[in-house]
C-alpha cells in the first residue's frame, strides 16, 4: 500500500515536472521570438514563433507571428496566422485589427460567412462543443434525476430544463459553423493560379493575390479544390494554408 | 448573260468633317450590279479623301510642345570606350578602381557579367551610372561603369581589350594596365573615390540621417559632383537638399580642398542596410549651388564626367518601439520643440472659421513632419491642419515647419480651443515624448449663422467616432489563449465517445429506478430471490457436512434450508417455521418414492430439533442416508419458490 502510494507521487512529480519543463520552455521560445521581433529580425522571429506554435498554438504567438511575416513581405502567411489568432481567441482585439489593416492595405477580401458561420465566432470553436455537450445532458439530467432520486418537483427545475434545452438548440449552429470554418484557407503566396484541373499544366482560371479567402470543397492528391471570391478551382496544397490544419 | 440593274441611292453629308463648308450630295446611279461595287468604292474614297484633305491639321500634341525645347540627347555620334585604372600604379594589397567608361546611354551599353581580368586582380562590381553633359549638338551621354580592384602580388596586370555592343553595334573597350609594386617610382597618389560617413551608424526607423559624402582632392584640384545618388535598398533619400561645400578638410588626410556633399537618408525597415554613394564628377557642367571657401584649385574641369563611387556602409537600423505609442504620434523623430500657438483672434463668433497656427523647431525629419490629425472635439468643427508646403531646402534652412489648423465653434459654450495631440520619438532618449498643442482660450460669441452647426455636428459625430484609423498592432508580450490543438475537439472521435459516459450512467440510473420500483410493486419476488440464494448457501453447506459425516450440522443445515426456502410462502420469519409448515408446502407430494417428503422433513426437523434441545443427546442413525431424500425435498421446495 504504501509502495502504492509512493508510485502514485512520483507519477505525479513525472507529471508536473514535465508539465513545468515544456512551460518553461515554451516560455524561453515565446521570449526569444518577441526579442528578435523588437529587434527587427523579423526572418528569426518568424521561425521561432512557427516552432512556437507547433508546439502550443497560442493567440499571443499566432499574434507576433502574423507581425513577423507581415514586415518580412508574405503577406498571405501573415493573414493566415492572424485568422488562426483569432480561431484560438476570438476575443483577441490585436489580430482583428491587424487583419483589417492588412485588409484595407492589400486591398483584399474578409472571407465571407453565413450566420451561423459568424455565431459561431463568439465564442472559442471548443466552448460550442463543450457547452452543448454540458447543457443537453443538464436538461436530460434535470428532467431525468428528480423522479430518480424521488425529488420533489420545483418549477426551477423545468426552468433549468428548459435552458439547457435552448442553449442545446444554440449550439448545434454555431458547431456546425466551426465545421464549415474549419474549412477555409487562404492563399499563401501572391499571383497563385487557380486552375481548371487540378494538373499542373491545367488552364488558368485566374490569379489569386496573397491572403484571399477561399473554402475547400475536396481534395485529389496535391490539389484542392476551392470556391474563392473570383471563381472556383484547383490549388496546389502548398499555396493554400488553411485555418484549422489536418 | 444579262446583268441585274441595280439602284443605288447614295446621300452623303460631310458635315462632321468639314469646317466652314457644307458639302451634301446626292447621287444616283443606275448600272449594272458587275459595276455597282467598283463604283462604289470608288467614289467613297474619292469624297472621303477630299473631305480629309480639307481637314487643317490637327493641334500639336502636348507633350510634343513640352520635349520641344529640350535639348537633344546626342547618340549619332561614334561611341567610344575609354578604361583606365584609377590610381594605375598602387602598393601590393592596396585598391585601384576599373573605370570603364562610354560616350552612350547606359540603357544601350551590353555590358557583359564578367571581366575577364588576369587572376592576380580581384574585381569587385562597383557603381554604375549616367550621367549628361553638354556637347556640341545637345547634351552628351555619359555612362560609366567601375570595378574595385585589389591585388597582394606584385606585377603589371592588363585587363586586355574586348568588345562590348553598344547601340547594337561592337565598340571595343581598349586594354587597361595596373602596376603594383612596393617601390613605385613616382609616388602613389589615391585616385578618385568618395569616402562615405553616417552620423549616426544605429538610428531607428524613419529617423533622419545625415550622410556625409566626401571626394577629397586628387590631381592637385577639386572637382564638384553631378549628380550625387545614395544608392541601396530600405531608404529614402532627399535629393533637393544636398548641400555642396569645397574647404579645406585635414582630417581627410590632404591640405589641399576637398568637396564635401551633405545629405539626408530615412530608413525604412528595420535591420540591416547598405547604403554606397556615387556620382559623376561635373567638371564645368555642375549644377546647383556650392559652397566655396578658402582657396581652392579646381582641376580637370574640362575633363569628361568620370563615374566615382564609395564603398558600401552597413547601418543597423532599429525598429521603434511599439509599447505606449502616444495617441498623437504620427511619425515626428528627433527633438522638437512648439513654439506657443497663435490664435487671431480670440474673440470669435458661432460659425466663423478661425486659424489656429503652430511652428514645430527642432532636430530630425523636421521635413517631413506630418500635421497631426485632429480628434472630435465638443462645441468645435475641427479641419486638418495642412502641412507646410515650403521647399524642403527652405524648411531645412529656416528651421522649423508650420501647422495650421482651422477651426470652427459651434456653440457659445466653449472657453478653450481644443487640446491637439502631438508626440514625437527622441532617438537619443528612446522615448515618445509628448509635444500636444495646448488649448487656447477663446470667447465665442452667438453669430448670425443661418444653419444651427451644432445639428450638423452631432449628425456627423457618430461617422467621425466610428471611423477607427486601422495599423498594425503591438508585440504581443503574452502567449494569451491557448488550445490543446487547432482541430475543435467536436471533430476528434474521443469528444463523442466522452459524450456517451453521461448518457450512459443514466440510462443505468434509469434502469435501478425501475428495478427498484418493481421491487417495491412485488417484494415476494424479492423474498423468493433472497430465500433461493439462502437456500443454495444452507444446501451447499448441508453437502459439506453430510461429505464430512456431521450429522447434527447435516441436520442443523437441512431445517435451515428448508425453513428458508417455505419463509416465502407465508410470509414469516424463516427460523419461526416447524416441519408441519415445510410439509404444508410440500403438500403430500413426493409419495412416488420410498419415503414421503413429510416423513423426510419430520425426521430431519426430530433430529435436528434433538440435537438442539436434548439434554443428552443420541446419536441419530441413518439420518445421512436421507441425503437423496433431503435433496429431492430441497429441490421441490426450490421450485416452489
Amino acid at each position: 500500500m504504501v509502495w502504492g502510494g509512493q508510485r502514485l507521487v512520483i507519477l505525479a512529480l513525472v507529471i508536473l515536472s514535465s508539465f513545468v519543463i515544456r512551460h518553461s520552455s515554451f516560455a524561453a521560445s515565446f521570449s526569444d521570438g518577441t526579442t528578435a521581433l523588437r529587434n527587427g529580425d523579423y526572418a528569426t522571429a518568424a521561425e521561432v514563433f512557427s516552432k512556437t506554435v507547433a508546439q502550443d498554438p497560442t493567440a499571443g504567438a499566432f499574434q507576433n507571428l502574423g507581425l513577423a511575416e507581415w514586415q518580412r513581405g508574405r503577406r498571405g502567411q501573415a493573414v493566415l496566422a492572424w485568422e488562426r489568432a483569432l480561431w484560438v481567441d476570438p476575443f483577441n482585439e490585436s489580430s482583428r485589427e491587424n487583419l483589417r489593416f492588412a485588409r484595407k492595405v492589400a486591398q483584399i477580401e474578409a472571407p465571407q460567412l453565413a450566420w451561423y458561420e459568424v455565431a459561431s465566432t463568439w465564442l472559442p470553436v471548443n466552448a460550442w462543443a463543450w457547452l452543448a455537450g454540458a447543457s443537453l445532458w443538464l436538461a436530460v439530467g434535470i428532467v431525468m434525476l428528480p423522479p430518480i432520486f424521488r425529488w420533489q418537483r420545483r418549477g426551477w427545475h423545468q426552468a433549468v430544463a428548459a435552458l439547457g434545452l435552448a442553449m442545446f438548440l444554440v449550439c448545434i449552429p454555431a458547431m456546425f459553423g466551426v465545421n464549415t470554418r474549419a474549412r477555409i484557407g487562404f492563399v499563401l503566396e501572391k499571383n497563385t493560379p487557380l486552375r481548371l484541373t487540378p494538373t499542373r499544366d491545367a488552364q488558368t482560371v485566374t490569379m489569386l493575390g496573397a491572403g484571399e479567402p477561399a473554402r475547400i470543397e475536396r481534395q485529389r492528391g496535391n490539389y484542392l479544390l476551392v470556391h474563392a471570391t473570383f471563381g472556383r478551382g484547383w490549388i496546389e496544397r502548398e499555396q493554400f494554408g488553411r485555418v484549422c490544419p489536418e | 448573260m444579262k446583268l441585274p440593274v441595280l439602284n443605288l441611292n447614295l446621300d452623303l453629308d460631310l458635315n462632321p468633317f468639314v469646317r466652314g463648308k457644307e458639302i451634301n450630295s446626292k447621287i444616283t446611279i443606275k448600272i449594272k450590279r458587275g459595276l455597282a461595287l467598283v463604283a462604289f468604292g470608288a467614289v467613297l474614297i474619292c469624297f472621303l479623301s477630299s473631305a480629309f484633305a480639307q481637314q487643317p491639321p490637327p493641334p500639336p500634341n502636348p507633350a510634343a510642345i513640352m520635349l520641344s525645347p529640350q535639348p537633344n540627347i546626342d547618340t549619332t555620334t561614334p561611341v567610344a570606350a575609354t578604361a583606365i585604372f584609377d590610381p594605375p600604379v598602387i602598393r601590393p594589397g592596396g585598391s585601384s578602381t576599373y573605370r570603364v567608361s562610354f560616350n552612350a546611354l547606359m540603357a544601350s551599353v551590353e555590358w557583359p557579367e564578367d571581366v575577364i581580368a588576369p587572376a592576380a586582380l580581384e574585381l569587385t562590381a562597383g557603381a554604375r551610372g549616367e550621367a549628361f553633359a553638354h556637347g556640341g549638338s545637345g547634351m552628351t551621354p555619359h555612362t560609366g561603369i567601375n570595378y574595385r580592384v585589389r591585388s597582394i602580388t606584385n606585377g603589371s596586370f592588363t585587363v586586355p581589350r574586348f568588345i562590348v555592343y553598344v547601340y547594337g553595334k561592337p565598340v571595343t573597350v581598349p586594354p587597361a594596365t595596373l602596376e603594383v609594386t612596393e617601390n613605385p617610382a613616382t609616388p602613389v597618389t589615391p585616385g578618385r573615390r568618395l569616402l562615405l560617413s553616417a552620423a549616426n551608424m544605429n538610428p531607428f526607423v524613419g529617423q533622419s540621417v545625415m550622410m556625409r559624402i566626401v571626394m577629397p582632392a586628387s590631381g592637385g584640384g577639386v572637382q564638384p559632383l553631378n549628380p550625387v545618388k545614395l544608392i541601396g535598398d530600405g531608404f529614402m533619400t532627399d535629393p533637393g537638399i544636398i548641400q555642396q561645400r569645397m574647404d579645406i578638410f585635414p582630417e581627410y588626410g590632404t591640405n589641399s580642398s576637398s568637396l564635401v556633399c551633405d545629405t539626408s537618408l530615412t530608413p525604412l525597415k528595420a535591420g540591416r542596410i547598405e547604403v554606397s554613394a556615387q556620382g559623376f564628377t561635373a567638371g564645368l557642367n555642375a549644377i546647383g549651388p556650392i559652397i566655396i571657401r578658402g582657396s581652392i584649385t579646381l582641376a580637370g574641369m574640362n575633363a569628361p564626367p568620370a563615374l566615382v563611387d564609395s564603398d558600401r556602409i552597413t547601418l543597423n537600423v532599429r525598429p521603434l518601439p511599439r509599447e505606449n505609442v502616444p495617441a498623437g504620434f504620427n511619425g515626428a523623430i528627433g527633438q522638437f520643440q512648439l513654439d506657443p500657438p497663435s490664435l487671431n483672434p480670440n474673440v470669435l463668433h458661432v460659425g466663423d472659421p478661425v486659424t489656429l497656427s503652430v511652428n514645430v523647431r527642432g532636430t530630425g525629419n523636421l521635413t517631413r513632419l506630418v500635421a497631426p490629425s485632429l480628434p472630435t472635439a465638443e462645441g468645435w468643427q475641427v479641419f486638418a491642419g495642412a502641412n507646410d508646403h515650403m521647399p524642403p531646402q527652405l524648411i531645412q534652412a529656416r528651421g522649423f515647419v508650420t501647422f495650421n489648423f482651422t477651426l470652427i465653434p459651434t456653440a457659445t459654450g466653449a472657453r478653450t480651443t481644443p487640446k491637439i495631440p502631438f508626440a514625437y520619438f527622441n532617438p537619443e532618449r528612446a522615448a515618445y515624448v509628448d509635444l500636444s498643442v495646448p488649448a487656447l482660450n477663446v470667447t465665442v460669441l452667438p453669430g448670425a449663422t443661418p444653419v444651427d452647426t451644432a445639428a450638423l455636428m452631432e449628425t456627423n459625430a457618430p461617422a467621425i467616432a466610428g471611423e477607427k484609423e486601422a495599423k498594425l498592432s503591438g508585440i504581443a508580450m503574452t502567449p494569451g489563449r491557448t488550445m490543446a490543438g487547432m482541430i475543435p475537439v467536436q471533430r476528434q472521435i474521443w469528444f463523442p465517445l466522452m459524450q456517451l459516459v453521461p448518457g450512459c450512467a443514466l440510462v443505468a440510473l434509469w434502469a435501478w429506478d425501475r428495478r427498484r420500483r418493481f421491487h417495491e410493486a412485488h417484494p415476494e419476488v424479492l423474498l423468493r430471490r433472497r430465500a433461493r440464494r439462502a437456500l443454495h448457501r444452507e444446501w451447499a453447506a448441508m453437502r459439506k457436512a453430510a461429505a464430512l459425516g456431521d450429522t447434527s450440522r447435516f441436520a442443523s443445515c437441512a431445517v435451515s434450508a428448508m425453513r428458508v426456502a417455505c419463509a416465502p410462502h407465508f410470509p414469516a420469519e424463516p427460523r419461526a417455521l416447524v416441519s408441519c409448515d415445510v410439509a404444508q408446502v410440500l403438500d403430500g407430494t413426493h409419495t412416488t418414492h420410498a419415503m414421503n417428503g413429510t416423513d423426510v422433513v419430520r425426521r430431519v426437523f426430530a433430529a435436528a430439533d434433538a440435537e438442539r434441545f436434548a439434554v443428552e443427546p443420541e446419536p441419530v442413525k441413518d439420518l445421512l442416508s436421507l441425503r437423496g431424500e433431503v435433496d429431492r425435498v430441497l429441490a421441490e421446495l426450490e421450485g416452489k419458490l
